[in-house]
């Protein structure tokens, strides 16, 4: 058991800890999620984090990777170090191309597709939205509707997606669509990539209280070319879980409530309210250290999916789970806390001049309920953990 | 980065917990619960067979000198069969100390009599405050006639009447600082002035009040530096609060482990009662919380085994696995429904286990004020650029 980085490792991290500094300008700092304003700038950087290599550190050399063997660890420690500089948002468009799409594509995808997507993927010349969720179909992906019926050589995609963030911004939707008429639940569903120009395709974004962007997905007879069938026809499902386990460990990093609540530590070293310390109150000091040991507890679960994640062959789903619940768990709670110490200071928001800590407490009081459902819901992670890791029975009727 | 267990370390973990399962089953636990004796003495002497009162000693004295983390995986071990022994009072407190401070003469005459099981100690340091920080000590040792004479009381001495030799910390010196001016003797449990007044604790394990008046001692009882023993207890006691760490994970493991079987089998509305949403939401937190527990214990452990700074590690930890080996215990209790609150509940000795062990070594409200002195009061570590450590 090794805490620390090998220096490989740590001279990798310190190579990008400089990259953020020198690269990420600082109107894409504290930007937590990917937001159209910032699109053709925030791909900027990602093409030079892509001419470093470092997208394909894990991809075999025949479709422009590093094959790194090492590459979980180099993986883990480019998101983790984005996160860790503020830079969410360009986080996770490295974590759709790469973790998600760009991993499950190498392993389910036909040759076809790999020799298509994969180095448009590596180059970063290529953007995705996920179209999974849609207005009556949350957890319960299984439940979805919108359907591709094979005419010929082409789908007739038809149905409406929800929360599909990117959808006005990408290139194509990586999408989740029942193949098989009449087909229930889990059978009958399968993924194709629809680009996202295809006649048809009517995208309506719109905000949420996080100030992020999401959209809404309409498809009406939207024609999409058999050979975009990602894995097998009919297997949707089983791809899906592929994708959204490795969704799960890469996408949502602690870093996004610990990093915070750092910076919330940093200032109440110094703050007063009123001449008195507030680091001097008994009071203060108790909820900050008890708040403090459920964020180790959250870096540590963390480190346990990347550690796991370099065994062979094993996805750590259920600890990715584990770390996004409680990630989740501490949403509100950390924004209470945090609120409760900085008395009215804290609703200040960042277009009020001398908001302390540029208002992030009111801000991250918003966001706190984008975390309890993005990349499934508190209960469902919960369920994944219940069930998968603790190997509870599922309900029956 | 890597947190995987080593080869040697899981062998290490798979043996122990084979012979304990087999040396200690739950029923067995549960009747250990009416010993006159206040625990099972009858394992000491397994454990000794074992070589594990010698894991953090050096070879020199029969023991097998591995590093903290070791320990703290095999103290989970003893914690999943609630096994009360007297190993953090004669192992990881008094025997560590004598290893740390004491003289050549006293490590030859004490490290093989305890790694061998002859002799017993107590760990007579925390008085009425019942904090395991240097203020605690109000006992004081005055010298006279080319020896010393102890006044004070100590509280909550595990195994003080079952030792063979006492560690008594007093202060030789008034000081404004209260981490100066201690210093450590170890004394035959039986001189003269020593008086013990049984107490009965909730968890299985004797525990007395250690009165000290006007005890007369010899000035060859002196372990370490005279006025200057709160630098060897100083370390002695965090690692020893890391590796209980494990020992709590343990506890709050097993209970963890009924509680999910139990939830498997108990049928109720036609269905295990494990299927229900609400029963796996409770054990999915619990067992994250105890499984980021479990890790705070290792890295704790790991951090002062590489020499870095540990302090925020351990108190963290000691604050966290309290708070969760409660929880866990608790809600192990409250699955087994009625049976859970009975006196033959196998859940009990875990869960009154796990109650004790918070306040062991300082409870989780004072490890708490801990954490705030080091993330308010301090500068930051620099862990992670100068160690490289990866949990920034």
């Amino acid at each position: 058991m090794d805490f620390r980085f090998t220096p490989e490792e740590q001279a990798f991290r310190m190579e990008v800890r400089q990259f953020i500094k020198d690269e990420i300008p600082d109107i894409l700092k504290g930007v937590e999620e990917i937001h159209s304003d910032h699109i053709e700038l925030e791909m900027e950087v990602v093409r030079k984090i892509a001419a470093k290599g470092w997208l394909g550190a894990a991809y075999p050399k025949e479709y422009g990777g590093q094959g790194d063997n090492n590459a979980p660890m180099t993986e883990y420690i480019l998101l983790d170090e984005l996160h860790l500089g503020r830079a969410a948002g360009i986080s996770l468009t490295c974590t759709y191309l790469v973790s998600i799409i760009g991993n499950t594509l190498l392993s389910i995808g036909s040759e076809d597709l790999k020799q298509r997507f994969i180095p448009r993927i590596l180059n970063a010349d290529i953007r995705f939205a996920i179209n999974y969720s849609e207005p009556d179909s949350g957890n319960d992906i299984a439940s979805i509707k919108t359907s591709a019926i094979l005419e010929g050589d082409e789908y007739v995609v038809n149905g409406s997606k929800r929360f599909i963030t990117c959808a006005d911004t990408s290139d194509y939707l990586w999408s989740l669509v029942r193949t098989e008429k009449g087909s229930r639940r889990h059978k009958g569903l399968s993924i194709i990539l629809i680009k996202t120009d295809s006649p048809g395709i009517t995208t309506i974004p719109f905000e949420m209280m996080n100030g992020i962007e999401t959209c809404d997905v309409i498809m009406e007879d939207v024609r999409v070319p058999k050979e975009n069938l990602v894995g097998i026809e009919g297997h949707g499902w089983a791809h899906l879980m592929e994708a959204l386990s490795r969704e799960r460990f890469t996408m949502i990093n602690f870093k996004g409530v610990s990093g915070p609540f750092d910076r919330f530590v940093q200032w109440v070293r110094t703050a007063e309210i009123d001449g008195e310390r507030l680091a001097d109150d008994p009071v203060t000091r108790q909820k900050l250290a008890r708040q403090h040991l459920d964020m180790v507890g959250g870096k540590l679960m963390q480190l346990i999916a990347a550690s796991r994640a370099m065994r062979k062959d094993y996805i750590p789903t259920v600890e990715a789970a584990a770390s996004k619940s409680w990630r989740a768990t501490l949403s509100w709670g950390k924004a209470d806390m945090a609120l409760d110490i900085m008395r009215n200071y804290g609703l200040m928001t960042e277009e009020c001049p001398g908001a302390p800590i540029d208002g992030l407490w009111a801000a991250e009081y918003c966001w706190a309920g984008h975390e309890l459902s993005g990349a499934g819901g508190l209960d469902l992670n919960r369920k994944i953990i219940a069930q998968q890791g603790l190997g509870l029975p599922r309900w029956s009727n | 980065m890597n947190l995987e267990f080593s080869e040697e370390q899981q062998m290490l973990m798979d043996s122990a917990r084979g012979f304990l399962e087999k040396a200690c089953p739950l029923d067995k636990i549960r009747e250990w619960e009416s010993l006159p004796e206040g625990y099972p003495s009858h394992m000491w002497p397994k454990i000794v067979e074992q070589g594990w009162t010698g894991i953090v000693y050096p070879e020199e004295y029969g023991g097998l000198d591995l590093p903290n983390i070791d320990a703290t995986l095999l103290m989970r071990e003893m914690g999943r069969v609630a096994l009360s022994t007297p190993f953090l009072s004669t192992i990881l407190l008094s025997g560590r100390a004598v290893l740390e401070g004491g003289s050549d003469e006293q490590k030859k005459d004490v490290l093989p009599a305890i790694v061998s099981g002859e002799r017993l100690l107590s760990f007579a340091f925390s008085e009425a405050n019942a904090r395991p920080n240097a203020a605690t000590v109000k006992t004081t040792a005055r010298a006279e006639d080319g020896g010393y004479v102890l006044n004070g009381s100590k509280h909550f001495v595990e195994f003080a009447e079952q030792a063979d030799q006492i560690l008594i910390v007093a202060r030789t010196s008034d000081c404004e600082d209260p981490e100066q001016g201690l210093t450590m003797f170890l004394v035959d449990a039986n001189t003269p002035g020593i008086q013990y007044k049984t107490l009965r604790v909730m968890a299985l394990q004797p525990q007395a009040k250690v009165i000290l008046d006007n005890v007369r001692i010899e000035a060859d009882s002196v372990v370490g530096e005279v006025d200057q023993a709160w630098s060897v207890l100083n370390p002695v006691i965090q690692a020893a609060t890391a590796i209980l760490c494990g020992y709590m994970t343990g506890i709050a493991e097993r209970a963890l482990d009924m509680a999910i079987n139990y939830s498997k089998e108990r049928v109720q509305y036609e269905q295990p009662i494990g299927a229900f949403q609400a029963i796996q939401n409770y054990l999915a937190t619990a067992w994250t919380k105890t499984t980021m527990g479990e890790y705070m214990a290792y890295y704790a452990a790991w951090l002062i085994d590489n020499d870095m700074p540990s302090r925020e590690a351990v108190a963290t930890a000691k604050a966290f696995v309290g708070y969760a080996s409660v929880e866990a215990t608790q809600l192990a209790t409250q699955l087994h429904g009625g049976m859970g609150a009975t006196v033959d509940a196998r859940t009990t000795p875990f869960l009154k286990w796990a109650k004790q062990l918070q306040h062991t070594l300082g409870n989780s409200t004072y490890h708490e004020t801990v954490v705030a002195e080091e993330i308010l009061d301090k500068d930051p570590l620099g862990l992670d650029v100068k160690y490289s450590v990866a949990l920034t």
